[in-house]
């Protein structure tokens, strides 16, 4: 069966609503999933199931619904953890990646005397403000341009002893892929802990959380095809159980007399007052999704668009794509523009006003990448998922060309040579 | 356009901007019968001259639209300038909607032979976009060089030439094009825009700033010691009163221009009680540029020297008061993205009686407020000055926003003027007089904003009939 079959993207589409929205009568290109995924009536259905087949709090009555909520929570986190290849009691569901990278900065008890080591400043902000909230970060210096060359990041680990390595599994401006299994082998080599921001693999990709030896990985629901406001911290047991709570309240403890307090266990105790019920039943929706697409499928579905959107934005003259042409990357791509008369902003409202295509301007959560580099007006990111299709990201790219043909971009250099 | 003096011409590049020319010789009696013939002569009603102006200035845009700018180009029949031959012909041609303008900017509605790089670089064309949302939003290309206020408003204010403000201070909503302004956050040299305009404009909920910032925007206003002050006037209004809260003596400033909303009765009493100066009116749109300008007898002047308004016969089902449509704006002073009858989102009644001001050859308008922003009734639909003008009546009001259910009963929430007596049952009667057949009316400590944080006086949840963008 091939992608475009019956189990390909014209078949998925069809599941997701939105998609059959129109704006002033033309259908929407979306193209801004690295920063929410579109939903299916699936996932949409399990969120709605809560609120009318089950409504109750979970782990505190033992009355029918009670029951059934607390069976239906439970449920819906053993499947996540199938999905995405762990155990259900190593699998904590947190709000979303940033809130799952900060229980690791507050749960591992950093002090600034510890050093966290990322590979470069290309990360997102959550991958960093975390870290320098409270330890020492510490940049490693590899080129965000480029995947992780282990060899190098064993040197600046072995420079710079860190407590922690914390790196994106696939970067939110690049869309590049990086070799997990061997940094985090590498850090488990050397007595570092790892901390892996998958929130931009996890859509595209299985993760295999303990087979790929890591520590701690976190994502989110809302980048995966689930709902906002739900997301996961996974990992090793004895990592996750160095780790002190974020939060105190209900739902987290055993037994709690005036002084003293017993917690329970994982995942519990990392999970206190109550949680985004509805939330984890659609994020378990989403999983399930995934898998009856099949991962085979998808993945060769999305190999393509990768490809197809690095090309055809190659093609459009006056930008300049960011990354290595040659790495592997999931279907996320940043151009900045060769001008300065022009700017990402103007252009993603444009884009979308004129041609319906939706996709982000900015600086994407990584100042420090732009800033380094003089990026002054931030890039504009164009990110695919399985149902998007070859046909938006020609729109997509064709519009832009033709916007830059009509705004007459120069690059900088044919503004000076025409004095 | 021609006029004749004495001792030779005065040529009119608009019916306030004269031009005069003296001949060594009379002019040749024929020249001067077929002058009088078209009407070109001084001595033709000013108002005819105005009209022949307008139009020849709008045929001219259509001239260039058509031969420049690929969405009238492709409709080039439709257009066409030779089918033109009063102004009556020209607002017969369709409107243009905004769906019109997301799908054809810049594409096809930028003058296709301006490089529109180079003009944005060197400042004198800008991309602006509207805060607002849905079928709302929109973005053009706008002329920066359009003055903000009419050649010679020392005439249509009657203010001596020394007394033209030249120090403008803006304090307007808080959102830029759906996300949050940042201006506040900048120091006040930041917020400088050249040495002659300072922006006071908060990213905070009007109803939430505190008193830090109240201090902040009053110290500031008075360092600047701005002589004409641009608002949205529920921002300022407030600030006055948490001004009067805070015992902080109130900003000097020559002269309010309220622009960014419909200017309420309510608001212009207390703003002028509250600072001790006049307000004056100010009607622009950030996709239609400015649009018309109060005088100093109180009434809206179309911008002749920038815009050509219309309003267009409501449809049928539409409902609204007699007289009064969809505002049409048809931009002649912006050649580069022309708008031919764009209709902004407004309602207005057009065809008013002569005004007996300095600018009388501009044609007064009658605004009502934004079409969406109207209450729904089974006699009709009541505008938004419709409301303001029965609200006003009632005596102790500073600040209201009606707001109409799905069942048509309408929630007047009302903030009570400090020290004035309120009488809910009145505001509940003016209302009734409205044909609102269920209102309650309740005093609050605050109002809710639109998404955009302007603030609507009128809101309804059900379908306005006619209603089309």
């Amino acid at each position: 069966m091939t992608a475009s079959g019956a189990n390909g993207p014209d078949r998925w589409r069809r599941d997701f609503p939105i998609l059959a929205r129109e704006l002033d009568g033309r259908p929407l290109v979306y193209l801004d999933s690295a920063a929410t995924s579109l939903k299916p009536q699936a996932v949409l259905d399990a969120e709605r199931r809560y609120a009318t087949d089950l409504g109750a709090n979970i782990h505190r009555s033992q009355h029918r619904l009670g029951e059934d909520t607390s069976l239906a929570y439970e449920e819906a986190r053993a499947t996540v953890a199938h999905f995405l290849g762990t155990r259900p009691s190593c699998l904590v569901f947190t709000r979303n990646t940033t809130e799952s990278l900060n229980l690791v900065a507050h749960g591992l008890g950093l002090t600034p005397a510890d050093r966290v080591l990322v590979p470069h400043l290309g990360e997102h902000h959550s991958n960093l403000l975390p870290w320098m909230q409270r330890a020492t970060l510490v940049d490693a210096g590899l080129d965000p341009m480029q995947p992780i060359d282990p060899q190098e990041l064993a040197l600046a680990i072995e420079r710079h002893q860190p407590r922690v390595v914390a790196f994106g599994a696939a970067s939110h401006v690049t869309g590049i892929v990086q070799p997990i299994a061997e940094v985090c082998a590498l850090a488990r080599e050397h007595g570092v802990l790892s901390v892996v921001d998958a929130a931009q693999l996890a859509p595209h990709a299985p993760l295999e959380v303990d087979a790929s030896g890591c520590d701690f990985v976190a994502a989110s629901g809302h980048k995966m095809l689930g709902p906002t406001g739900i997301g996961v911290l996974a990992g090793r047991e004895d990592a996750l159980e160095q780790l002190a709570p974020l939060l105190w309240g209900g739902g987290m403890v055993d037994r709690v007399a005036r002084d003293a307090v017993r917690l329970k266990g994982l995942p519990g105790r990392l999970e206190a007052g109550t949680p985004n019920i509805a939330g984890a039943l659609g994020l378990a929706a989403a999983c399930e999704y995934v898998e009856r697409c099949g991962w085979a499928s998808i993945a060769e579905h999305e190999r393509s668009l990768a490809f197809l959107l690095r090309s055809a934005l190659e093609a459009v003259p006056g930008v300049r794509v960011l990354g290595d042409a040659a790495a592997t990357r999931v279907p996320i791509a940043t151009v900045v523009f060769e001008t300065d008369d022009v700017t990402p902003f103007m252009a993603e409202r444009l884009l979308s006003d004129a041609h319906n295509v939706m996709v982000r301007a900015g600086f994407h959560c990584a100042h420090p990448f732009f800033d380094e580099r003089g990026f002054t007006s931030g890039g504009l990111r164009a990110s695919a998922h399985l149902y998007t299709t070859a046909d938006d990201i020609t729109r997509f790219a064709s519009a832009l060309a033709e916007l830059l043909a009509r705004l007459g971009a120069r690059t900088r250099a044919s503004r000076e040579e025409r004095g | 356009m021609l006029a004749s003096t004495d001792d030779g011409l005065t040529v009119l590049e608009d019916t306030r901007t004269r031009v005069s020319f003296v001949f060594d010789a009379p002019l040749d009696g024929d020249v001067v019968d077929e002058l009088r013939r078209l009407m070109l002569l001084a001595d033709s009603p000013s108002q005819i001259i105005r009209d022949r102006q307008i139009l020849a200035r709008a045929v001219n845009l259509l001239d260039h639209g058509v031969a420049n700018v690929p969405f009238y180009r492709r409709a080039a029949t439709t257009y066409d300038p030779a089918r033109i031959a009063s102004l009556e012909d020209f607002a017969r041609l369709p409107p243009l909607r905004k769906r019109d303008l997301r799908a054809n900017m810049p594409g096809g509605l930028v003058d296709d032979s301006v490089d529109v790089a180079a003009s944005v670089a060197r400042g004198e064309l800008g991309f602006v976009m509207t805060s607002g949302t849905g079928e709302e939003r929109t973005s053009t290309l706008l002329d920066l060089d359009q003055p903000l206020l009419p050649f010679d408003v020392s005439a249509l204010w009657e203010v001596p030439p020394e007394a033209v403000p030249s120090r403008l201070a803006v304090l307007t909503t808080p959102l830029c094009t759906g996300n949050l302004c940042h201006a506040s956050g900048a120091s006040y040299e930041d917020r400088l825009d050249g040495p002659d305009c300072l922006y006071l404009t908060s990213t905070s909920d009007l109803f939430g700033i505190g008193d830090r910032q109240v201090r902040a925007i009053a110290s500031e206003w008075e360092r600047f010691e701005p002589d004409l002050l641009m608002v949205n006037p529920h921002y300022l209004h407030w600030v006055g009163r948490r001004m009067e809260a805070l015992g902080l003596p109130r900003p000097r400033v020559g002269r309010v221009l309220s622009s960014y909303q419909y200017l309420s009765r309510i608001q212009r009493r207390a703003i002028e009680a509250i600072f001790g100066t006049e307000v004056r009116d100010f009607y622009a749109a950030t996709d239609a540029g400015r649009m018309a300008v109060e005088c100093v007898n109180g009434r809206m002047h179309m911008r002749d020297d920038l815009s050509l308004l219309d309003a267009v016969p409501a449809p049928a089902d539409a409902r609204l008061p007699a007289g009064v449509g969809p505002v049409a704006v048809t931009t002649l002073g912006n050649a580069v993205a022309p708008l031919v009858r764009y209709l902004v989102g407004d309602l207005a009644r057009t065809g008013l009686d002569r005004c007996s001001c300095a600018f009388a050859e501009w044609p007064c308008i009658e605004l009502h407020g934004r079409w969406r922003d109207c209450l729904v009734t089974a006699d009709g639909v009541r505008t938004t000055r419709q409301v303001d003008d029965a609200i006003a009546e009632v005596p102790g009001i500073d600040f209201y926003q009606a707001v109409q259910d799905g069942s048509g009963a309408v929630d007047l929430r009302v903030i009570p003027e400090p020290g004035g007596a309120f009488d809910p049952a009145r505001a509940s009667r003016v209302l009734d007089a409205l044909g609102v057949e269920t209102v309650t009316v309740r005093t609050v400590r605050r109002l809710e904003a639109e998404p955009s944080r302007k603030l609507a006086l009128v809101k309804t949840c059900l379908p306005i009939p006619g209603y089309s963008l």
